[in-house]
């Protein structure tokens, strides 16, 4: 199935890391421990209602309700080599390149294990700074990730290419991959990242991405996830902007049997702006989690997100978007909204949109919607001709398009389009 | 052409339409007048296959095809056209898009292959032109953020590209001003021909006076009560429609 990958990448094993780095983990394991007793009830709380539709638990066991069935037929690739970016493949959980530092126009990157001793100054600031210490799933993977991917750019870099990261899981055995990108000072980046499985292996991995994304930063990331129905995937984007910074975040997820994806944003000065939106198409028995957290911790920054989702058979699917203002996040513009459209009477959707609001002068805004496909405009395409089935994918299609057009590589956009398709 | 024989029609017990005869020949032009719930757009919906509607009783024979027993997409592409009273919003969907998929479903059941691209655009050109519609609308999603008047051009520009045998314009003059009403009646007379024909439902003789029927009708509470020639339309606006309901 991994014809297009080249043979010359193979796993490496887990690297030795300084201790700047151990010490995190060692610190992040004993809170691990400690969870459930010291944890405050109200904190608890808070964390079980956090995951109150997909249960941690769930991902560390087998679960008999997930992905006993596959969806689509093989696992098709898109074909990588006609993309122009510059590509970075990861391998179970592994950077699969060689032991060093690579800068490819404009993009430094090599495993994150490498990078901490090449370039401590960076990573000893950044690494464990975002991630969420209150969260069982964002400490497991600290506790236990050994290695990952390490980006950064050096402060006004503007690059050519987008930058393509695919990220293959091939083995059932348990993955936990750590990320950190850096964006500098008023640089430009464009980054996609495609994780995928192999068809027949029931994966499990816990992935974590810190992303800081320094003042004046443009950065456009673009998360698309095409595993296996047998597949059970957790993943975390920890986000931090400074000032002046924006960041566009999209998360498609294709296919999956099993996936939580927690989106995580700190505006944390003044004048960043973010938008975040949402794609998810499940069908089957696909259990896809979204939650998505805006933390408005400065003034005049403004966010902005949409989460789409279009759901067949029995799938189970959830939208939870957390937004807080904080006191001093004055002049906020938080809008916030969710539509769905549900292809069968079996298929569920869980929304709840949740606004905190601590500072007077703010506008914000959110809204969900969820329906079936628009009977009147199937028949007023049917009413020029178009058959009804025809008319159906034309409205689906014209409903996914919006979260589509933001792939910023058409290649990849046409692909992800007819993978979709093939679902419904 | 289209001949509609003791039509029965209503939306679970609540009858609309009680008795609809109504035959049209190929080159003609009938005007249906009546005040609002007689099922002026009931009738419209029926012919055009809408399922919300239940059938009761009578027939439609469309060149001799029993039209009742045919999809609405089988329908349309065999020659009738609805220009919608509210032309429905599909966000997403390109109208071109849209246009270029209606044409080639029409095509594929004539026969005929697909169309090309560049010879799509050309005809999506003059089509326009003879509507007056702003091309750029070509490349916004269907209808969304048009305005009340480009939405009824639209409706125009669409019959124009599909070329049907039979069209029905439901209400299209309400939403346009009086220059926009010129355009689009001048665009449907350009379209008119002695092969085909057109349904006008309308409040208001002043589509009339542009879009000329060989006979009205009034349709009052879901039956024909009176048929006439084009002086029937200049007379209800004086009268009003009382002294037809007994």
């Amino acid at each position: 199935m991994m014809n297009n990958i080249p043979n010359s990448i193979k796993s490496v094993s887990p690297k030795r890391l300084p201790e700047y780095m151990t010490a995190q983990q060692q610190k992040a394991l004993d809170k691990l421990e400690k969870f459930d007793a010291e944890t405050p009830d109200i904190h608890m709380e808070q964390y079980r209602e956090k995951y109150r539709h997909t249960p941690v638990e769930k991902f560390f066991t087998e679960d008999d309700t997930v992905g006993k069935t596959s969806h689509g037929t093989e696992n098709e690739h898109p074909n990588f080599s006609e993309i122009d970016a510059v590509k970075i493949f990861m391998i179970n959980g592994v950077y699969a390149g060689r032991d060093q530092i690579v800068s490819d126009d404009g993009y430094i990157y090599g495993s994150l294990a490498t990078a901490a001793f090449a370039m401590p100054e960076i990573v000893q600031k950044y690494y464990n700074q975002i991630s969420d210490e209150s969260d069982k799933i964002a400490l497991t993977n600290t506790a236990f990730a050994h290695n990952g991917l390490f980006v950064t750019m050096e402060s006004g870099t503007i690059p050519r290419k987008p930058l393509l990261i695919i990220d293959i899981t091939d083995t059932d055995i348990t993955e936990q991959e750590r990320n950190l990108f850096v964006f500098a000072k008023a640089c430009i980046a464009n980054v996609i990242i495609y994780t995928t499985s192999s068809t027949d292996v029931a994966t499990f991995t816990n992935n974590l991405s810190e992303i800081a994304v320094e003042q004046d930063a443009q950065v456009n990331i673009v998360r698309i996830h095409n595993r296996d129905s047998l597949s059970r995937h957790f993943a975390s984007d920890c986000c931090r902007q400074y000032a002046g910074s924006s960041l566009e975040l999209t998360n498609i997820i294709v296919n999956g049997g099993l996936a939580r994806q927690n989106t995580e944003v700190h505006l944390s000065e003044k004048r960043c702006n973010s938008n975040l939106y949402g794609l998810v198409t499940a069908a089957g028995s696909q259990h896809i989690d979204n939650y998505t957290f805006i933390d408005h911790a400065a003034p005049e920054c403004q966010s902005n997100e949409l989460y789409k989702y279009i759901l067949n058979d029995k799938a189970l699917n959830i939208f939870n978007g957390r937004i807080l203002v904080r006191p001093d996040a004055q002049k906020t513009l938080a809008f916030q909204s969710n539509k769905n459209i549900l292809l069968s009477a079996e298929a569920k959707i869980h929304t709840k949109p949740q606004l905190e609001i601590y500072a007077d002068d703010v506008k914000c805004s959110h809204g969900t919607t969820t329906g079936q496909l628009n009977e009147e405009a199937l028949f007023y395409m049917q009413a020029r001709g178009i058959n009804k089935k025809t008319a159906e994918i034309m409205i689906m299609t014209g409903f996914a398009n919006e979260i589509l057009k933001k792939i910023n590589n058409p290649q990849l956009e046409d692909y992800i389009r007819t993978e979709i398709l093939k679902k419904f | 052409m289209i001949k509609i024989t003791d039509l029965h029609a209503g939306i679970g017990s609540k009858e609309i339409l009680k008795g609809i005869n109504l035959e049209i020949k190929a080159g003609e032009v009938h005007a249906i007048m009546g005040p609002n719930g007689s099922g002026k757009s009931t009738l419209a919906s029926i012919i055009t296959g809408n399922s919300k509607f239940d059938i009761t009783g009578g027939s439609i024979e469309f060149e001799e095809n029993d039209l009742l027993e045919m999809s609405p997409e089988d329908r349309a592409n065999a020659g009738i056209f609805l220009s919608f009273q509210y032309p429905v919003e599909i966000p997403g969907v390109a109208m071109s898009s849209f246009m270029k998929a209606a044409f080639n479903e029409k095509r594929k059941y004539n026969k005929l292959a697909p169309i090309d691209s560049a010879s799509f655009l050309k005809i999506m050109r003059e089509k326009a032109a003879l509507v007056g519609m702003d091309l750029s609308l070509l490349h916004r999603p269907v209808n969304e953020g048009f305005s009340g008047g480009e939405k009824k051009r639209n409706e125009i520009f669409q019959m124009a590209m599909l070329e049907p045998k039979l069209a029905i314009l439901d209400e299209t003059d309400s939403g346009l001003d009086i220059d926009a009403l010129r355009i689009v009646s001048e665009g449907v007379n350009k379209l008119k021909s002695k092969d085909n024909a057109l349904i006008v439902i309308t409040h208001y003789q002043r589509l009339l006076d542009y879009i000329v029927p060989d006979f009205v009708h009034v349709l009052y509470d879901g039956r024909i009560v009176k048929s006439a020639g084009r002086e029937l339309a200049p007379e209800l606006e004086e009268k009003g429609y009382d002294w037809l309901k007994h």
